[in-house]
């Protein structure tokens, strides 16, 4: 017989609810989630020159760099923008002394991690002579190994429970926050800090500008005129932990984590299915996962990169997916945030969803700043965010990414007991 | 049949002795060709089971595309391939969409982006970056080929937690088909070296041992009405996943803990395969956890420090062990397998001999 309190299939009973309690951001809109939401609110755009490198030779782009940050000690800029939300995301969630240890976990998703300081050791190793190693390059390596980004955030605020690291390119972090739920739901973890992070790097820029995907001018999601993306960078965090835990903190909630899902396109490399029938089968897992059924869904983050094919793709999905709501002229309300922060790849997925909880929470709905022109005539939320009285309760964050994957996360208002 | 009980119907590796589950047999039972000693810096040698650049023409006959993909992901195609055969799943099989990949690695890609970087941006000046190059240059480059080359639909993932990347992967998979959310996975991982790892590496390792592998070793688990509905029988796969365990701790406390979780008894349990270079290297309180005959092994020794793909390697080498000396491991229905999470945790998978009555 399995144990008291675990069903056959190793998860809790009753299987715990999840809430978000903290989140904490450092991204080309500055440091901190307040900076970040006045971004979205108001309807701005950080995107801007790109400043790390010379753009000239790639035609010259807009990014969505952490202008504000200064390189510190050698770090590497991905792993100082981490520190930087770590800080912001624990004081949020209230977490102290009584939350480190071995029930406390750490779920991250990453792009390409610590790669610009290991971008020297790519060049001068392979130079005749060789080079001696240093430390410095030891310790340039050791941070580059995809999952050195969680340890050192783990070793940050004590977390001695489960350290996973999740690399699927821009679906990494929601795949996090999805793994963290189940870390929650299995019991084998009390608490998780969970996220991504990316820095802003010439070495993907240079991979982006190669297959064609960068934007010559603004990022327009669901634009008739879009042309590609904008790249961005950011450490994006968020606490969850069981509502049973939150309440007894007195904590404040954001909102519910009620499911998430991940599926393969099985169709193309670096090109999405035209159908989305991947996407698709990841928000059908996610809305079972929540117990829901499509026509609940009030708000899409999208993914909106902003590329031809993306949009296009989703645009395909989302048809299907609420052909019922389409046809009554109900679809619910649409945005991108990456056309406020670029696309920040490991980070996309922990940034979407940051900008759902927030939206929840304020009941406020997130625009798309440089949309003018959308693809279909849907409810796609432009200008400045949109106050929505109170009738925003379910969101679904949506994102996709190269090796065909896409996951799918559905959160929830929280209501106080007595609360409608 | 409830269809509740998850069974690996197919098992696949790839080492740098050879392509199958043949390979890791003959390092398991001391044939295969010895490690490479290489050089990787001036007066440091190191052994090395190197695989290299690996031409596959049997994968290259199921897959029109393989001539472009990149050297990592080709150990992951090559074990993929060969344990979904071993399943007797193929191309034109039905359900695929229900059917996803699982991996994990602990370095995945570095190899390409480094040859990204040394060729396609030299002293900043871009010389004309190759796509062909940079679709490589994403840690889920393997997952994402099988799955498109399979066209299987279901959850793909991969991890990139270190040496308990593939069983971080196995834990993922097994709340996946439990809840039904598909009917099988190919679940495993996939390593190869960069040769900065080579030249970096310290001499003092203590936890890895001091043979370096590349590799890949992937199973297919499956939940058994799919097996059923695919016409095969419970006794077709070689043994059933009883559960996967994480735990942080010493690590006989973390056995202990999942023996309790999983409801194990120690006297039932006729292997257990420890993450350690050597057994010279585990402390006394585990060996003493285990009845008489229970055989304690430490197949790093044989199959080297293959890191994010340890796991995968450590389930085909279990399989492997099978029935050699009576039904289930050392005539015992359940053997353990141990794998070194990131920080204090340890991951143990139980599996359970469909060969044992």
């Amino acid at each position: 017989l399995p144990p008291s309190g675990r069903s056959s299939s190793g998860y809790l009973v009753p299987t715990p609810r999840v809430v978000v309690t903290g989140l904490g951001m450092v991204s080309a809109a500055g440091q901190g989630i307040e900076s970040a939401w006045r971004l979205i609110r108001d309807g701005r755009s950080a995107l801007a020159p790109v400043t790390l490198f010379d753009s000239q030779p790639y035609g010259g782009a807009l990014s969505g760099e952490a202008v504000h940050l200064e390189r510190e000690n050698g770090e590497d800029r991905s792993l100082q923008l981490l520190r930087l939300a770590s800080d912001e995301v624990l004081e949020d969630a209230g977490w102290g002394e009584a939350q480190r240890g071995a029930d406390t976990a750490v779920v991250l998703g990453t792009c390409q991690g610590a790669i610009e300081n290991a971008r020297g050791i790519h060049r001068d190793f392979f130079r005749r002579p060789q080079p001696s190693p240093t430390a410095e390059d030891r310790r340039a390596f050791a941070e580059y190994r995809p999952g050195y980004g969680t340890q050192y955030l783990a070793d940050l605020v004590h977390a001695d429970g489960p350290r996973a690291t999740v690399g699927m390119v821009c679906v990494s972090s929601s795949v996090a926050i999805i793994h963290a739920l189940d870390l929650l739901r299995r019991g084998a973890a009390k608490r998780v800090v969970a996220g991504g992070f990316e820095g802003f790097s010439q070495f993907v820029f240079s991979g982006f500008h190669c297959i064609g995907a960068l934007a010559a001018g603004p990022l327009r999601p669901f634009d008739e005129e879009r042309d590609g993306t904008v790249l961005g960078e950011a450490a994006v965090l968020l606490t969850l932990e069981t509502l049973e835990e939150a309440q007894a903190r007195g904590t404040h909630i954001y909102a519910e984590v009620l499911g998430g899902g991940y599926a393969a396109d099985a169709f193309h490399m670096t090109a999405p299915d035209p159908e989305g029938r991947g996407l698709e089968r990841a928000v059908r897992q996610a809305l079972e996962d929540a117990d829901i059924d499509p026509t609940e869904i009030d708000y899409i983050c999208a993914h909106g990169t902003g590329t031809v094919f993306n949009d296009g793709m989703e645009r395909a999905t989302f048809e299907r997916l609420f052909a019922e709501l389409a046809a009554a002229g109900k679809m619910p309300a649409i945005s991108s945030m990456k056309s406020v922060f670029g696309h920040t790849l490991g980070a996309a997925g922990a940034l979407d969803a940051v900008a759902s909880v927030l939206a929840l929470d304020e009941g406020l709905l997130p625009p798309s700043v440089a949309l003018e022109k959308p693809i279909v005539d849907w409810d796609f939320v432009q200008g400045k965010g949109r106050d929505c009285n109170g009738h925003l309760k379910v969101a679904l964050s949506t994102n996709s990414a190269f090796g065909g994957n896409n996951s799918a996360l559905v959160l929830r208002r929280h209501c106080a007991e007595g609360q409608a | 049949m409830n269809g509740e009980r998850l069974l690996l119907s197919g098992v696949g590796a790839v080492t740098w002795d050879g392509t199958g589950i043949e390979a890791v047999h003959r390092a398991l039972s001391g044939m295969a060709s010895p490690f490479a000693v290489e050089e990787p810096r001036e007066g440091f040698t190191v052994e090395v089971g190197r695989i290299g650049r690996i031409n596959d023409p049997e994968s290259a006959n199921c897959y029109k595309r393989w001539g472009q993909l990149d050297t990592y992901s080709r150990y992951g195609f090559v074990a993929a391939r060969v344990a979904l055969e071993d399943a007797g799943i193929g191309l034109d099989s039905e359900g695929r969409e229900r059917m996803g990949v699982m991996l994990g690695t602990s370095f995945g890609c570095m190899e390409e982006n480094q040859r990204f970087d040394r060729y396609e941006i030299v002293d900043g000046i871009v010389k004309g970056a190759s796509p062909l190059v940079f679709k490589g240059t994403v840690d889920n480059a393997p997952a994402g080929w099988i799955a498109v080359a399979w066209k299987l639909g279901g959850p793909n993932a991969t991890f990139v937690s270190g040496e308990g990347s593939a069983l971080e992967a196995l834990w993922s998979a097994e709340g996946l088909l439990r809840r039904k959310r598909a009917n099988a996975l190919l679940v495993g991982g996939v390593e190869r070296f960069s040769d900065i790892h080579l030249m970096l590496v310290d001499r003092d390792v203590t936890r890895h041992g001091e043979r370096l592998a590349e590799g890949a070793g992937i199973v297919v688990l499956e939940r058994e009405d799919s097996l059923a509905a695919r016409g095969r029988s419970v006794q077709d796969a070689h043994a059933e996943l009883v559960g996967v365990v994480r735990c942080s701790g010493s690590l006989h406390t973390s056995l202990a803990r999942a023996m309790e979780q999983l409801g194990v008894d120690a006297s039932e349990v006729g292997l257990v395969s420890l993450a350690v270079p050597t057994l010279a290297d585990v402390p006394a309180d585990v060996l003493e956890m285990w009845a008489e005959g229970t055989e304690v092994v430490a197949d790093k020794e044989v199959l080297g420090e293959a890191h994010g793909a340890w796991g995968g390697l450590a389930l085909s080498a279990a399989v492997c062990r099978l029935g050699k000396a009576g039904p289930g491991w050392q005539g015992q229905p359940l053997s353990v397998i141990h794998v070194f999470g990131e920080g204090s945790e340890h991951f143990l998978a139980v599996l359970r001999a469909t060969n044992w009555s």
